[in-house]
């Protein structure tokens, strides 16, 4: 679960891993979640768009460009836009994208269908 | 020639008259004494014939030749008399006589009487005796003294014509200048009017002309410029008040165009500068000289812009016609440019070209941007944290609540929900009124999108009890952004489930219209008053004020829903339903590629 904003990190955390049970490993950056990401070999990455340095489309290109990452699917989180204007994400190769704010009760669900788990 | 000619003419003319008048009065005179001739010389020659006779009678009756033949030759005092001969009683010649022995014939008998034969006189007359008839004289007489007659005549004559013409010429010069001195002397003032332009010139004429057609042509004339110096007088006078009044306006169009805020360009058919406003030249650096008679596509497009061939531009080509305007780039003297708006009319067979620098509204647009999804990123983020943290507290997960506890946060979570779907809306709104909404059109099925937004739409019908129906209708292919199109079909459908009472229908339809499709949402609800049927698609306008709270609306999904139909071109509009209900529709155009028939689609 990767974002910069710390109470939604441990929202998103906790919910998924109370009401899913998964083990959820929580990285404050880009940066971060690649080195992590590497380490870990989660079975999804959660990662939030809008974060500085390097923001989530930067993030997912360097976790596609290795080769230990670049199989991980990725669902992008973001609160910048709408539906009906996040087409582009899906060209960069992310599985879904979830708007903030999310519901945590269907969290869970939506990224099981999304990753059809 | 012109000035001389009229005299000329008037003494042809009359010389002419006289002329014939003279030769006409000698040939009748001629004719005259021919005929008077002619007649003196046939009684002549009778007489002598009967002369002749008489003196031969005794010569006849006595057989006596050699006195005949004395008295024919005494005929020989006579040279008109050519021959003469004498026939007796059988008509057998008794004596002859020729002037001219050489040439002469004897005339033969002929009946009695006197013919003419050319210039020959023959007189036959009979010699009697106690009035019996015993012989014949036949005289032969010529005219040729009427030809010699005829010349002296013709000299005469011509002396008299001759000197009466003379005579008839120096009184034509006299009386000609009469007529012509007046008439000549308006064609030279006529010359001098042309040549001088001086209408202030007037006709004296020479004193005493008399009251005459030429008099009358001269008074007319001095009228005639009279009128025109008139006219003249007032026609400068009104060119030098419209001369006023176009100095005055040109001052005032240059005034406007001077202080004009916007730059403007007015182009020539070859697009070339015919003036700058300071404006213009103040935006582009430049001076309000400098692109004077330059072709202005040459030089006012940036380097990296491909400004294409002068008349297919935008901004300079003056066959494109009509008034056009867009979003460009004016390249400035350091090799930068900047962003300008332009209109660009045609008119007068150039352009004119106004322009505004558009910097600052581009900054603002980019910062209003960036503002919208700064504050879209900066109230969801903590909504994400409040929304998760409370939805998390209502599940048994972490401890059981107090029944009053679990009701504060459900209350809580709600009010989360619609802050965080007011916020989108906002967003919407203002994406859509400011026409910064990127549409993704593609040909999409119209059932395919009503099919979805009812499978969609579904678990809100149930929980609320309603039951939601596709209508039976046409099919047909829309251009039209899939997304967004599902946004209104469910905004509609979530409106209509919402006002509709427990039990009732709503349905989703339409229908092929003209060059639309026309999607229909109808419920059996409250429906809508008649005076808010436009109102209710303004931003914050539902029917009652408390339907936000109740229904859980933001208010502001009919403007979306309008926002989005206009974008794609087409109209939306509310209707009552008899005897209840309200029922929305919206027009989106159909989709122009050709339809492949089912069966080519079914074998490809």
């Amino acid at each position: 679960m990767v974002d910069d904003e710390q109470d939604i990190r441990e929202v998103a955390a906790l919910t998924l891993s109370l009401l899913e049970g998964w083990d959820v490993t929580m990285a404050r950056s880009g940066a971060e979640a690649v080195r992590v990401a590497s380490d870990t070999q989660p079975d999804a990455i959660l990662l939030d768009v809008m974060m500085p340095d390097l923001d989530g489309p930067a993030t997912l290109r360097i976790l596609r460009s290795r080769e230990c990452t670049q199989n991980i699917p990725v669902i992008f989180l973001t609160a910048k836009v709408r539906a009906m204007h996040y087409h582009h994400y899906f060209e960069l190769g992310v599985s879904d994208v979830i708007a903030k704010p999310f519901d945590p009760l269907t969290l869970g669900q939506t990224i099981r269908a999304s990753l059809r788990w | 020639m012109g000035t001389k000619s009229i005299g000329r003419q008037l003494m042809a003319v009359m010389m002419i008259a006289c002329t014939a008048v003279l030769v006409l009065t000698a040939t009748l005179f001629a004719a005259a004494d021919v005929i008077q001739f002619r007649d003196t010389v046939r009684r002549d020659l009778r007489t002598t014939a009967a002369i002749v006779g008489g003196n031969s009678t005794a010569a006849i009756v006595f057989g006596d030749h050699d006195s005949a033949h004395e008295t024919l030759a005494a005929l020989h005092v006579t040279p008109s008399i050519l021959a003469a001969a004498i026939y007796d009683a059988h008509n057998t010649l008794f004596s002859y006589y020729a002037a001219d022995r050489a040439g002469a014939a004897i005339p033969p008998l002929a009946p009695d009487g006197v013919s003419m034969r050319g210039r020959r006189v023959v007189v036959v007359e009979p010699v009697r005796f106690h009035g019996e008839r015993i012989g014949t004289v036949v005289l032969v007489g010529n005219l040729t003294e009427l030809d010699s007659r005829l010349r002296r005549y013709m000299v005469v004559m011509a002396g008299i014509v001759l000197l009466s013409l003379g005579a008839a010429w120096m009184i034509a010069r006299r009386l000609q200048r009469v007529v012509s001195t007046p008439i000549v002397a308006l064609a030279r003032t006529v010359e001098r009017i042309a040549a001088r332009k001086d209408y202030s010139i007037r006709f004296a004429g020479p004193q005493g002309v008399q009251r005459n057609e030429v008099a009358e042509l001269i008074a007319g004339f001095n009228i005639m410029l009279a009128e025109i110096e008139s006219r003249d007088a007032n026609l400068e006078q009104l060119i030098a008040l419209r001369t006023s009044e176009l100095v005055a306006a040109k001052e005032t169009a240059e005034l406007i165009l001077n202080s004009a805020g916007e730059g403007i360009f007015g182009l020539d058919g070859d697009g070339r500068v015919t003036f700058m406003n300071p404006s213009a030249a103040h935006l582009l650096h430049r001076g309000v000289n400098d692109f004077l008679g330059l072709v202005l596509h040459d030089i006012v497009h940036p380097a990296d812009v491909a400004a294409g061939p002068l008349d297919q531009c935008g901004v300079c080509s003056s066959t494109l016609g009509g008034m056009r305007g867009d979003q460009t780039a004016f390249a400035l003297p350091d090799g930068s440019s900047i962003p300008v708006e332009f209109t660009a009319s045609t008119m007068l067979g150039g352009v004119v070209v106004t322009f505004r620098d558009i910097t600052g509204r581009l900054a603002i647009e980019r910062m209003k941007d960036e503002f919208v999804a700064t504050v879209s990123h900066e109230l969801r983020t903590p909504l994400t944290s409040i929304r998760g943290s409370l939805s998390l507290l209502n599940t048994s997960k972490l401890g059981d609540l107090d029944p009053r506890a679990r009701r504060m946060v459900e209350i809580a979570v709600r009010n989360t929900d619609r802050l965080a779907h007011l916020i989108n809306d906002i967003l919407d709104v203002e994406k859509l009124s400011a026409g910064r909404v990127e549409l993704n059109c593609v040909g999409v099925s119209a059932s395919a999108l009503m099919a979805q937004t009812i499978e969609a739409m579904q678990p809100l019908a149930e929980r609320e009890g309603v039951a939601l129906l596709a209508a039976s209708g046409s099919d047909a292919e829309v251009m039209a952004d899939p997304d967004l199109m599902m946004q209104t079909l469910t905004n509609l459908v979530s409106n209509a489930i919402k006002f509709s009472p427990r039990d009732t229908t709503v349905t989703v339809g339409g229908r092929v219209e003209g060059e639309s499709f026309v999607f229909t949402v109808s419920d059996e609800g409250r429906g809508i008053p008649e005076d808010k049927l436009e109102s209710v698609f303004e931003r914050f306008k539902q029917v009652n004020a408390s339907d936000s709270r109740d229904k859980g609306g933001t208010g502001l999904g009919l403007a979306i829903c309008r926002g989005i139909v206009t974008a794609h071109g087409g109209r939306i509009w509310a209707e009552r339903r008899e005897p209840a209900g309200a029922r929305l529709q919206f027009t989106i155009p159909l989709s122009q590629a050709p339809r492949v028939p089912l069966e080519v689609a079914l074998a490809s």
